[in-house]
């Protein structure tokens, strides 16, 4: 899709006469916070107050093209295209307030929600009236930011490498306590702990959430959602009640703990925050069976029958073998 | 699942008039909470042209003591049935059942006449009409044959509900309401051993009302096996009371669900009254469980963990029951 050039990663930016920004992005927010990250990152770049700042996001009849919410990729790309477009409208701006001021872009101390000579500091032009200056002559203005992964973050020539799926390489590690009634096969997951370097932490909050989530997604998929088939193809779980998602009931205490680093490449040196605590679940939670019953399950998901046929096997297997395959 | 089909409502405000109406269109359906039916329309599993709609009947939406028994209408909510302190204190069992219902949102629309007259399940009939077509049916709806025992003559889908045993074990009966009158039946009678054919209703007749006695002394409780704390239907249920004499058992009384076309009252345990709850009187109860259940094919998990799972469960909540009782 990108092997002629076309950026990963677009965001527009509308200032109009009542000194708003309108944020156009195709990032899709599926819960997971993208709108806000990208409104936190222009409030930075620009400076200015929350309030002036609106989001509208994945109309794809007036917001750019985004390729998806996929891969943690929307902090770290759209997040840097976003940070881009605030840059070059603030350009625009601080080019406006020196010509109201009467003075050398270069002498302009750009506050935010003011602008005033690096030499008066007393001398105040606000915010509306920069845009005022900017406005003239031309009215509404539009800014762009775009982000392309640079391709040695690309993976290769391999088919798909071109989408550059992630650049935000995160560390993770988890652990797992579980309990497991050896009659009925049960496993229940008493808590977890995960700890991330997601990079900079731009909205700890939401990376808290977006652990949680991920914790929760590979219990799915470590305990519960299975996809099989009847010998003629049908898919025999093709409904939500019977590809069994968990529900609160199952949901564990999950204790997030943020290791902040400064990555080079993402929004204010970020990284992702949901890759590691979902791949490190599965794992995590093996060797936690393993440790609670003396035996290693290696096909997913642990269903109560695939536990109860686990721990009733007739061999035992040593306990330190690794996981193989499947699991 | 497809858009919901047309059909004509219909919303009588007495029981008399809703077993009228029911008799005057033959293959019209009752509809409560509509938690198994909507979706079963929706599937084109049920196919009706009328629906009556029983949210106007409030006569039959009550909990109230009447001397040694405790009567519950048909209307009543599994929400409010598991909220009640009546209910909690005298027949934890039937508010254990009532809880471990679905969800919190299907409870508080659901009731107990519809969780006793839940359609059987099985995990070929309960899919679309395209998943269906494409497995050639089967003789539970538009097809030939049972997938599940392809011998066999009868169909096996399973009897799900959770309540059903927990009110079986209590000895609890139904009253049903007909066109010539209301008649009661123990609750174990109202169900018969056929997935196509599990209720021994008449076409025109309602269950109204169930009727629990409040014996004392009695303890009871209820447990299923499933994957997810929520939402799913049990892979196997089961219900136990007792009573506890000193070292003797007085009552014992087990009723299971999941594992059978209709709940299954286990039959053979009047000759452990009088015994100690020993190894001997668990293997009694393990080799009745395994003679009156018959788990078949009918969900993705097997019908082996489901057995098994029905023993385990119905052993603990014995030894639970006769510790709590001692």
């Amino acid at each position: 899709m990108h092997w002629h050039g076309e950026p990963h990663a677009v965001i527009l930016l509308k200032l109009d006469f009542d000194a708003g920004i309108t944020i156009l992005t195709g990032a899709s927010d599926i819960g997971q916070g993208s709108s806000t990250i990208v409104a936190q990152i222009v409030a930075e770049v620009l400076g200015v107050d929350y309030g002036r700042l609106r989001v509208i996001a994945n109309d794809s009849a007036i917001t750019p093209k985004d390729n998806g919410s996929y891969s943690s990729r929307v902090t770290f790309m759209v997040g840097n295209a976003a940070a881009q477009a605030a840059e070059n409208l603030k350009a625009l701006l601080v080019t406006a307030a020196a010509r109201r001021l009467g003075i050398d872009d270069t002498e302009l101390e750009w506050l935010g929600e003011a602008a005033c000579p690096r030499s008066e500091p007393d001398r105040h032009v606000a915010f509306a009236d920069i845009v005022e200056e900017a406005l003239k002559g031309t009215g509404t203005i539009t800014a762009k930011g775009v982000f392309t992964c640079p391709p040695e973050f690309q993976g290769g020539k391999q088919r798909g490498g071109a989408v550059g799926s992630t650049m935000g390489f995160s560390y993770a590690a988890q652990v797992v306590e579980v309990s497991v009634d050896e009659e009925l096969g049960t496993v229940t997951v008493e808590k977890v702990w995960a700890a991330l370097d997601c990079g900079f932490a731009i909205n700890p909050m939401s990376v808290e959430g977006q652990v949680q989530g991920a914790v929760w997604m590979g219990m799915g998929q470590a305990l519960s959602e299975e996809t099989s088939y009847e010998a003629n193809g049908l898919h025999q779980v093709a409904n939500l009640l019977d590809y069994r998602v968990p529900t609160m009931a199952e949901s564990p205490e999950i204790e997030v703990h943020i290791v902040e680093s400064l990555d080079p490449n993402g929004p204010f040196g970020a990284k992702e925050a949901s890759e590691g605590p979902l791949a490190g679940f599965l794992p995590a939670l093996a060797a936690a069976i393993e440790d609670a019953v003396g035996r290693r399950p290696t096909t997913l998901p642990v269903t109560p029958e695939r536990m109860y046929d686990l721990l009733h096997r007739k061999t035992r297997r040593p306990r330190a073998e690794p996981v193989r395959g499947d699991a | 699942m497809s858009s919901m089909p047309n059909f004509v409502l219909l919303r009588p405000e007495t029981a008399a008039d809703a077993v009228r109406l029911r008799a005057a269109h033959p293959d019209s359906r009752f509809v409560a909470g509509g938690t198994d039916l909507l979706p079963n329309m929706r599937r084109g599993l049920v196919r009706t042209p009328a629906v009556i709609e029983l949210a106007a009947v409030r006569e039959l939406d009550f909990i109230r003591r009447s001397g040694d028994e405790l009567h519950i209408g048909a209307a009543c909510t599994l929400a409010a049935l598991a909220a009640d302190p009546q209910v909690a204190a005298a027949l934890p069992a039937l508010s254990e059942a009532a809880r471990a219902v679905a969800g919190p949102t299907h409870r508080a629309s659901a009731t107990l006449g519809g969780n006793l007259c839940l359609d059987t399940r099985c995990r070929y009939y309960n899919q679309s009409a395209f998943w269906r077509e494409a497995n050639q049916f089967c003789m539970k709806l538009d097809g030939d044959g049972c997938r599940v025992a392809p011998r066999s003559t009868r169909c096996h889908a399973a009897f799900s509900g959770d309540v059903a045993p927990a009110l079986i074990a209590l000895d609890a009966r139904v009253d049903i309401l007909g066109t010539g009158g209301v008649r009661t039946l123990p609750l174990a009678e109202l169900y018969r051993d056929d997935g196509m054919a599990w209720l021994a209703l008449g076409s025109e007749e309602l269950l109204t009302a169930v009727r629990v006695p409040l014996t004392a002394g009695w303890q009871s409780a209820y447990a299923k096996a499933r994957v997810r704390g929520a939402i799913d239907f049990p892979l196997s249920g089961v219900a136990v009371a007792l009573r506890r004499d000193g070292e003797h058992l007085a009552i014992l009384r087990i009723a299971c669900t999941g594992v059978a076309s209709r709940p299954c009252a286990i039959g053979g345990l009047d000759i452990l009254v009088g015994r100690p709850l020993d190894a001997a009187a668990h293997d009694i109860i393990a080799l009745a469980i395994k003679r009156d259940i018959l788990a078949m094919d009918t969900t993705v998990a097997g019908m082996a963990y489901r057995r098994r799972a029905t023993a385990v469960l119905a052993k603990r909540l014995v030894d639970r029951l006769w510790q709590e009782a001692g």
